[in-house]
């Protein structure tokens, strides 16, 4: 009975995660149009997007191509229902920081293994520079989470967002301002936004990972996005602004990182990829040591 | 008297005697070997904690006494290293490489030695058979001139760490006249506080030793190319089994740090911990950047072999319970996926007959068994739960911020991203991308292959679901040198300081999601097949410019920037030490070389010019 308790509430988390994934995108699209003086398409163009991509034929490279694909979007919804949103909180126990990030890792290798055993040199090159990236921003953001380890003197995000309960004053984003810092870079990073998005670069290499995929596969590449989006802005929100008392304001306070993302996105252009990565190990990862330092000393 | 231990080093040399008999028969050599190793593992079985044996040898008119005893750690590491044995003698039955079964027992004898015993001598014995054994397999790989080189420079390593464990054997059997390791243990413990600096020398030359077999920086030097140009089927043991050695060796000499608390501490810990801390640190970053560039892939796994050794010895360096229990675990999950990895190697070598990542590409299509093995070792190896190298890392990082070492700790974090990104580029270029149109004829490993794979998949994943099947032998462990264990919920926990992890529902959470995932696969339109040509090519045909699937492979130069990034490291080269010291001692022997003139009176002057010295020395001391 409890089984089909959690399976029920984790498969809604599940539906929660992607619906409020692909409504920032929708947004996101919008914001950006008018940043840029355009109409820009509804709000919810990317539901609309996923119907229609999952309802076209397509062509496939082979069974580890299916199979990462497949496993992009799955285990980032396998490591979604550990995640504190708000009043729902399925696993209490089960929520450690790091495994739901090594988790996410998981996603990122079936990705990758499925856009490469495509074939296409643009999908490899995206994705190495993806890594690559990703050595950059994880950097800094390691020192964030041991930071906020270290001070809160836990690891599980239940516990870090209790630790934050009793008003603003107490969230970790005011008690470690420099650590939050360094955590919106690097979430700027994590998003794939500009100045950080030399995996995607649709002028340069054919929009990277995404180069072979059509149909239901790039459905699936979008619903991973959306859930990535769900994903890491509900960390955020979980370290530094204090989770939330229910899933709106939560939602909320993911759309507020997520805003500032976006303006930051539509503003500038983007960076080459070791300058990304000099760029990440020095500002930012500056940042997460110094507030590293103060919470140690 | 448990005589049943002197068996177990007794039953691999029978074995290996026969062997060498028979080693002109390829299959009947290996099934020897196969079957010793299996007999083994049943006399492991009988072996219990608490047994002891003891003989006394007549050597010269002097009584040398041996001894043999099972501690918690000892019979760990039995369990592990002779179960790993047997799988890889049993995959060696369909392999092709030039690697001596009889060989390869005299390193099993060597190895059950060196975790029962507990006289020097006998543990230093069984150090040199092992080193030799090791360095004369080491020859005949694939590439002569290249092993003839790396076995070489293995040996001089070795014979370096030999002479330092001897000198430090018989500087301890001068201060307490006794050859056991429990007493001269307990002798160092008792005067550290006294004699600090003393005791740090005696144990450093141990130390030199076990770090220089463990491949820990800076004596990581041999450990890429012993690995790279060693027969295929013997990468996986001296990787996953021998390397543990070092470990095993530190882990019986840790303990006397615990007496060191008096000693001046940095960051709460006894300084000599904390600079070994940072030696494991430094060894996890270095091999991990060195790794990035790499195009043979068994140096690529040889460099990340080292970088996870130096996780370990960054964990138990700390010597707190934490850290001890995520140090050994990650040994044992080291040498599962590990050996894992470079089993598939081997596979996929005896198939394509090159180890150049350049060279190949598009592999998963043909072996899918081996293709899969591959992908949960690196999955393991770059911590991924719910398979087995997640605890470890986990516990390592728990016990690195208990200690409150953020730098280190991200230094870490930074090595393990690291080594998603090498992993992934020999996932990449061996399994994924192009296929070349030499390999179309390439099959799956024979059966007794696949057997294998099959069984490490089960393994790795087994572990990592049910934890607490390594996690509680290693509670015992850590009780048993004077620190409290961690606690052990079930089976399917791992118990950490700031926060629990239970296994089992990482694995169900990521059942079911997939479950759903590939109900929507199915549900939504459908999808056909194509060949690899049919890429995107922005309109152009890649075939008009001359390009052939080997070209169109993105294999080389695979991560430019990071090589642009970190070229200020390159300049230094710790292999460049070595070199000059070669070149120096090249010069000194051409000098000394000078005084031999081949004249017979001359060496007999030196003979007895010596003599006197000894004779000298012993009179005086």
């Amino acid at each position: 009975m409890m089984f089909f308790l959690k399976l029920i509430q984790g498969i809604g988390v599940g539906v929660l995660s992607i619906s409020v994934g692909l409504l920032f995108m929708g947004i996101g699209r919008k914001i950006t149009a008018r940043i840029h003086r355009r109409y820009g398409p509804p709000a919810i163009q990317n539901f609309i997007d996923v119907f229609k991509l999952f309802s076209k034929n397509s062509i496939s490279h082979g069974f580890a191509y299916d199979l990462g694909l497949v496993a992009g979007v799955s285990a980032l919804l396998a490591a979604v229902v550990f995640l504190p949103i708000g009043q729902i909180n399925l696993f209490p126990t089960n929520s450690s920081l790091i495994m739901i990030l090594y988790l996410m890792t998981m996603a990122y290798l079936g990705m990758a293994m499925g856009v490469s055993s495509s074939g296409n040199p643009n999908a490899t090159i995206g994705i190495s520079r993806a890594l690559t990236m990703m050595m950059g921003y994880e950097v800094p953001f390691a020192a964030v989470i041991f930071s906020v380890y270290i001070f809160a003197r836990t690891g599980s995000l239940t516990n870090i967002v209790a630790a934050q309960s009793g008003g603003f004053l107490n969230w970790n984003m005011v008690r470690l301002p420099f650590g939050f810092l360094a955590a919106e870079i690097a979430l700027q990073g994590m998003l794939g936004e500009k100045p950080f998005d030399m995996a995607i670069a649709p002028a340069e290499i054919a929009s990277g990972p995404m180069v072979e995929l059509g149909g239901k596969y790039l459905g699936f590449g979008m619903l991973q996005h959306a859930v990535g989006l769900f994903l890491e802005t509900g960390i955020m929100v979980n370290l530094f602004m204090g989770g939330a008392s229910n899933v709106w304001i939560f939602v909320v306070k993911q759309f507020e990182l997520f805003f500032i993302a976006l303006l930051v996105n539509a503003i500038l252009p983007r960076f080459r990829v070791e300058e990304g990565v000099a760029f990440m190990w020095k500002i930012p990862l500056l940042l997460g040591v110094i507030q590293a330092l103060i919470v140690v000393l | 008297m448990n005589s049943n231990l002197i068996w177990l080093i007794f039953t691999p040399l029978i074995g290996s005697a026969v062997s060498a008999i028979l080693s002109k028969y390829k299959f009947l050599d290996r099934l020897i070997t196969f079957v010793t190793f299996a007999i083994t593992l049943l006399l492991v079985f009988e072996t219990h904690v608490g047994q002891a044996y003891s003989m006394n040898l007549n050597f010269m008119g002097k009584v040398l006494n041996l001894n043999w005893s099972v501690t918690y750690l000892s019979i760990f590491m039995l369990y592990v290293s002779v179960a790993f044995g047997a799988i890889l003698t049993f995959y060696s039955l369909i392999d092709r490489s030039k690697m001596k079964g009889f060989l390869l027992l005299l390193i099993l004898a060597a190895n059950n030695w060196i975790f029962t015993s507990n006289d020097m001598i006998g543990f230093f014995f069984a150090w040199e058979l092992m080193g030799w054994a090791s360095v004369i397999s080491v020859l005949g790989g694939r590439e002569e001139r290249e092993s003839r080189h790396a076995a070489l420079y293995y040996a001089i390593m070795s014979i370096g760490g030999s002479y330092s464990m001897f000198f430090g054997l018989f500087t301890l059997w001068r201060l307490t006249g006794s050859f056991l390791i429990s007493t001269n243990i307990a002798y160092l413990s008792s005067i550290v506080g006294i004699h600090p600096w003393w005791v740090l020398g005696i144990v450093s030359l141990f130390f030199a030793t076990f770090m220089i077999k463990a491949g820990i920086f800076p004596f990581h030097t041999w450990v890429p190319a012993a690995y790279a140009y060693a027969p295929d089927t013997f990468t996986p043991f001296l990787s996953a089994v021998m390397s543990k050695y070092g470990i095993y060796g530190m882990l019986i000499f840790l303990p006397i740090s615990l007496m060191e608390r008096g000693m001046p501490t940095a960051f709460g810990l006894p300084w000599v911990n904390y600079i070994f801390m940072w030696i494991g640190v430094v060894t996890a970053v270095v091999g991990t950047v060195l790794a990035f560039f790499q195009d043979d892939v068994k140096k690529l796994f040889a460099y990340s072999s080292l970088s996870n050794l130096g996780y370990v010895v960054a964990a138990i360096s700390l010597f707190t319970s934490v850290g001890v229990t995520a140090g050994i675990y990650h040994a044992f999950n080291h040498l599962l996926f590990e050996g894992a990895l470079f089993i598939t190697l081997a596979a996929v070598i005896s198939r394509t007959g090159t180890s150049k990542m350049s060279e190949m590409g598009g592999l998963w299509k043909k072996m899918p068994v081996t293709f899969f093995t591959f992908f949960i070792g690196i999955a393991s190896a770059a911590g991924i739960p719910p398979f087995n190298g997640f605890g470890s890392k986990w516990l390592i990082y728990q016990s690195m911020i208990k200690q409150h070492l953020p730098f280190a700790t991200i230094m870490l974090f930074l090595a393990s991203t690291g080594a998603f990104m090498y992993l992934f580029k020999a996932f990449h270029s061996v399994f994924l991308g192009q296929l070349s149109h030499d390999y179309d004829k390439v099959k799956e490993v024979p059966v007794i292959g696949q057997i294998v794979e099959y069984f490490l998949m089960f393994a790795m994943i087994f572990f990592g679901v049910q934890p607490g099947y390594i996690l509680k032998p290693i509670g015992a462990i850590v009780k048993s040198m004077g620190l409290s264990p961690l606690p052990v919920m079930g089976n399917g926990y791992v118990t950490g300081m700031f926060s629990n992890v239970y296994m089992p529902l990482i694995g169900w959470s990521l059942a079911i999601s997939f479950t759903f995932g590939f109900i929507l696969f199915f549900v939504a339109a459908k999808h056909k097949y194509v060949p690899q040509e049919s890429n995107y090519t922005a309109g152009q045909i890649p075939q008009d410019w001359g390009l052939t699937p080997e070209t169109y492979q993105f294999s080389w130069n695979f991560y430019q920037p990071v090589e642009k990034l970190f070229a200020p490291f390159f300049k230094i080269k710790v292999d460049g030490f070595f070199r000059g010291l070669s070149d120096w001692t090249r010069i000194t022997g051409a000098a000394v070389k000078q005084i031999f003139v081949g004249n017979a009176q001359m060496y007999m002057f030196f003979a007895i010019v010596g003599l006197i010295i000894f004779v000298i020395a012993g009179w005086v001391a």
